[in-house]
């Protein structure tokens, strides 16, 4: 086991490490450079003389062994865009606000999504379940940008029961102020509807299989109580779908969305990241492409390792039953 | 293979025997299929949706490109030869939708294809010969499912501009993956099938027994994965569109058409009702029709 971490710890670091090669040569690859726009016209002196202060006036090979450097105690460097800051503080901070909307997301997603997939299962082929698979369906294949601005439509314009004004990105406004809640109540929503479908689809596709199973059969038939039997049985048994979901799910929600952010003006790093594109700040994409990637592998990681602890059946790193 | 004299009849019948079975399961499929009120229903969805973008041309009351500059933002019915109203630079709200069909669908097929003509190989290749070469597979995979999906496509967009084919070729570069990766799964299972042993053990060439042992059985699953995919690579060019990196200007997109209609929205409701709508109806369609195909598909269903 000990061994099979270490492993996988390993071939995290190569990823991360090619990752960084690769996003280094395609954000420089890209045509036009962080000052070659910006602040109006610069004097060539001046230019020149930001050029060498970032160190972008060394060769490519020269730049990325600095930033490696550099990255490798933790230093990402300056943003382009707000040299005030670095780019750790400024990706925590808008990570903040993203976090919010995707702690509450992971939530009620995963609350609803559950609830919606068990009653389904258990009520199988009747009308609810129907509904419900088609209401799980419609927030899977409805893009978030549409929900968004339907919501905003509806609740924002029509019926004036929210207002318009983005996410507060100065930090004021905590989960538990009650104008907050008004606040996140649209995007949480809308973000949270596809990832919910696709969880309930997971669960009620696993539990159904569960529950053709003859241990359930046997267990109803020795007269456990229908709770019981749902709980100790059947739930316990159909985890391991659930991790799945939750292993691509939650990286997702947790970095924020470009669509949500875009449309609810919520300053996160989903939002962030475009921005970052269009200006060329190349601390930044490197940061952020480094941060996703990161949290996509350790939870890729995190949820092998979760199989292991939910089904004693399933064994790492050796050969494992096809 | 030579095969003895005396026992060409029991192979011929042992041949026949599957040849049946091989037929029934596509016609226990079709049945199966049939009988899902919802895989009927994306059935017909995608059927109609089809038809919209194959005869774009023709259903049309208006080239997609033409502006009426007097006609700017007129809503549905408002005059008779725009039943849809018009956009925000004049143009057949009605036309644009039609042709959007055509953008969709074109961007969905496009961008499957591509991952079927590169994820099939590669990903047999890695399942079949194992070894190095699947070491090297994995490792790549492993890679590029690392790189955050969207976030690479925007880079790759602003590296080369926006535009209906470089939105194809962006949206192929990370959709290969999980074809290939599924196509490895089916071989590296099927590898150790008894059946494939068995071919093994009468001299079969290789080549052979992967078109006619491996290649038949594996068609099932990757089917299922291309009818969703299709969806999901149409999904990919309407968000690229929503935040206008994606298809250029004159050509409509429905992604682009509610990403533009946000400004507009608050008044003029039926620019972003319109293409709303036939995005979930088009999603939909493909996303029953998907799930139909799985469950048919799936022999273990079949009762």
């Amino acid at each position: 086991m000990t061994r099979y971490v270490t492993g996988r710890i390993l071939s995290l670091l190569f990823v991360m490490w090619i990752v960084s090669m690769v996003t280094f040569a395609m954000m420089h690859a890209v045509p036009g450079g962080p000052f070659d726009e910006t602040k109006g016209r610069l004097p060539p002196a001046a230019r020149e003389n930001i050029l060498r202060k970032y160190g972008l006036d060394k060769p490519y090979h020269v730049q990325y062994l600095n930033y490696m450097k550099n990255a490798l105690r933790l230093d990402f460097g300056i943003p382009f865009s707000n040299p005030t800051a670095t780019v750790t503080e400024v990706i925590l901070s808008r990570w903040r606000v993203t976090a919010q909307v995707g702690i509450l997301t992971v939530l009620f997603a995963f609350g609803g999504g559950i609830l919606m997939g068990v009653f389904a299962a258990y009520h199988q082929n009747s009308l609810l379940d129907n509904a419900v698979t088609f209401l799980a369906m419609l927030g899977v294949v409805i893009p978030s940008f549409v929900v968004a601005l339907w919501l905003i439509l509806i609740f924002a314009v029509r019926l004036d029961l929210v207002p318009m004004r983005g996410w507060s990105d100065s930090g004021e406004c905590l989960i538990g102020d009650v104008a907050f809640c008004s606040d996140w109540i649209l995007p949480v929503f809308a973000y949270c509807i596809g990832p919910m479908g696709v969880i309930g689809r997971y669960t009620r596709a696993s539990v159904v299989d569960v529950m053709r199973q003859d241990y359930t059969r046997t267990a109803r038939a020795k007269g456990v109580s229908e709770r019981m039997l749902m709980f100790r049985h059947v739930l316990r048994n159909a985890q391991i779908p659930m991790i799945t979901a939750l292993a691509t799910e939650v990286p997702n929600l947790m970095t924020g969305s470009i669509f949500i952010e875009s449309t609810f003006s919520i300053n996160g790093l989903g939002k962030y990241f475009v921005t970052s594109v269009f200006n060329r700040d190349y601390p930044m994409i490197m940061a952020l492409f480094l941060l996703i990637a990161f949290l996509w592998s350790l939870t890729y990681l995190l949820s092998d390792l979760a199989y292991t602890w939910v089904d004693p059946r399933v064994r790492l790193g050796g050969a494992q039953a096809a | 293979m030579q095969t003895a004299a005396t026992t060409k009849p029991r192979a011929r019948s042992l041949f026949d025997r599957t040849a049946k079975s091989h037929r029934t399961l596509w016609h226990n499929a079709l049945r199966q299929f049939m009988r899902n009120r919802f895989s009927v229903l994306g059935l017909c969805l995608v059927s109609f949706f089809i038809f919209l973008a194959v005869f774009a041309d023709l259903l049309a009351p208006h080239p997609y490109d033409k502006v009426y500059f007097d006609r700017v933002l007129l809503f549905p019915l408002e005059h008779a030869s725009h039943p849809l109203g018009t956009d925000e630079v004049g143009r057949d709200y009605l036309s644009r939708l039609l042709h959007g069909a055509r953008t969709s669908l074109f961007v969905g097929l496009a961008v499957q294809s591509i991952a079927v003509v590169i994820g099939v190989p590669v990903g047999s290749i890695a399942g079949y010969m194992g070894g190095k070469v699947d070491f090297v597979f994995t490792r790549v995979v492993d890679i590029m499912s690392a790189f955050p999906g969207l976030l690479f496509t925007i880079l790759i967009i602003s590296l080369w501009g926006g535009g209906l084919f470089k939105v194809i070729v962006a949206l192929s570069i990370t959709s290969w993956l999980g074809l290939a990766r599924l196509t490895r799964a089916q071989f590296l299972q099927l590898r150790e099938s008894g059946y494939v042993e068995a071919a093994v053990c009468t001299g079969t060439p290789e080549p052979r027994i992967i078109a006619r042992h491996i290649i038949p059985n594996a068609l099932t699953p990757l089917l299922v994965a291309v009818s969703f995919g299709i969806p999901a690579a149409m999904y990919g060019e309407a968000g690229l569109s929503f935040l206008g990196i994606g298809i250029n200007d004159p050509l409509p997109s429905w992604g682009k058409m509610v990403g533009v209609s946000n400004a507009y929205v608050r008044v003029y409701w039926h620019l972003a009702l319109f293409p709303t709508i036939a995005i979930a109806l088009a999603m939909l369609g493909f996303s029953f029709m998907g799930d139909g195909l799985r469950d048919a598909l799936d022999p273990r269903l079949i009762e």
